[in-house]
């Protein structure tokens, strides 16, 4: 119920952007205080170890990556991808409910986890289910810093009671042209999140598996990106990071490894 | 003497004076100033946007000339020239800025260039979402 009226609310606020567009006798720029929109295409290489052990980059194309970031906002309502960040097409839908100087409470929509069926490792484990979440942002902005905690309630999919605490803190240096975003995360997963990705049960149990229900959870990260303006329309992109999940999980018998390792290399052209 | 045996000497006689007046043309320099690059692009708009630049400029007689901002007085830099000079500098600037040739004994202003900046992303109105300054 709460993921449809969530649906029916980012559908309304898109619509209302276009409506707004169309009926503005004034065209909105790409900049207004109320109008905001931006996308880039990106392009480059990536180099991914998942949390699966057997999960690997078997043909060139696995290390390419194309796709376009969206960002809209529109009176309160917005999709953005969150630059500082290392995945870009991490996208987020939401609200902002306040906002002040120092503080800022948003509603949003975002993958918090990504799933992963039996075929990802020719395995006939069951199906783990994106993990999207709808969540209350708390933000505090300290200078050139952000701190961001996300109370996020899991799709009922992955089962109820899934839930999970995510903080997040950026810090950005900017060196020149280049702006460099430091980041370090804590997330923490309830034990129904846990089981339903890390767990064993009894249809994974049968392939031979131990039933295992490792509880609650911990997941750290360290996060480094860079933007470099090449001309007016490309820019440059690195990023790296690194995550840890707690003992109880990576020591699944689903076949884990500690932690997951991204690193990305690519241009992006802003329309 | 016929038209055929005067016409080597009168092409030849038009091919040295077009020479002549080209040879005159290269050797007659006149004061300019570029700048390469002349545009520096920064990642948002506000940002102080950091560039090498190298200005090239050339004078119509030997002396000490010199490089200032248009908006300052202060000369930048200074040099004994023949005919041709370079500067190579650091540009650190929010905004376009203008760079004048300057012939240091009379002050006077001989030739100027401007170094553009400009932006990838213009300001963005969600400031305080995604604050970065």
């Amino acid at each position: 119920m709460l993921k449809k009226l969530w649906w029916t609310v980012v559908l309304l606020s898109l619509g209302s952007t276009s409506l707004a567009q169309s009926s503005d006798t004034q065209t909105p720029t790409k900049d207004t205080d109320n109008f905001f929109w931006n996308i880039e295409a990106n392009m480059g290489g990536v180099y991914f170890k998942s949390a699966l052990e057997d999960h690997r980059q078997d043909s060139f194309i696995e290390y390419l990556e194309l796709g376009f970031t969206l960002e809209l906002f529109y009176k309160g309502f917005f999709v953005q991808t969150n630059k500082r960040r290392t995945n870009p097409f991490d996208v987020e839908f939401g609200y902002q409910l306040h906002t002040t100087d120092k503080w800022g409470v948003d509603f949003i929509t975002k993958t918090y986890l990504s799933g992963f069926s039996g075929e990802d490792i020719d395995s006939d484990l069951r199906e783990r289910r994106l993990g999207t979440g709808h969540a209350l942002r708390l933000t505090h902005f300290i200078d050139d810093a952000i701190f961001t905690v996300d109370l996020a309630v899991l799709t009922a999919a992955l089962g109820t009671k899934s839930w999970l605490v995510e903080s997040y803190y950026s810090y950005l240096i900017a060196h020149k042209n280049w702006e460099i975003y430091l980041g370090t995360g804590l997330t923490f997963y309830n034990a129904e999140t846990v089981n339903y990705y890390a767990g064993i049960d009894e249809h994974d149990a049968a392939t031979g598996l131990d039933l295992y229900r490792p509880g609650s959870g911990f997941e750290f990260v360290v996060e480094a990106n860079a933007i470099y303006p090449l001309n007016e329309d490309w820019t440059l992109k690195l990023g790296a990071s690194k995550s840890r999940f707690s003992s109880n999980i990576y020591q699944s018998p689903l076949g884990l490894r500690k932690g997951e390792t991204l690193i990305k290399l690519g241009a992006s052209y802003v329309f | 003497m016929s038209f055929k045996s005067w016409a080597p000497v009168i092409v030849s006689s038009f091919v040295v004076l077009a020479s002549s007046q080209a040879h005159g043309k290269v050797n007659q320099v006149i004061s300019s100033l570029s700048a390469l690059p002349n545009k520096c692009v920064a990642l948002r708009h506000g940002r102080t946007c950091f560039a090498p630049i190298t200005l090239r400029f050339s004078v119509p007689k030997p002396g000490r000339y010199c490089i200032r901002q248009q908006d300052n007085k202060h000369l930048i830099y200074c040099e004994s020239i023949e005919r041709y000079g370079l500067f190579n500098f650091e540009f650190q600037s929010k905004t376009k800025l203008t760079y004048l040739l300057i012939e240091q004994s009379t002050l006077a202003e001989l030739a100027s260039t401007d170094i553009d900046v400009a932006w990838v992303h213009q300001k963005t109105s969600r400031k305080r979402r995604w604050r970065i300054f």
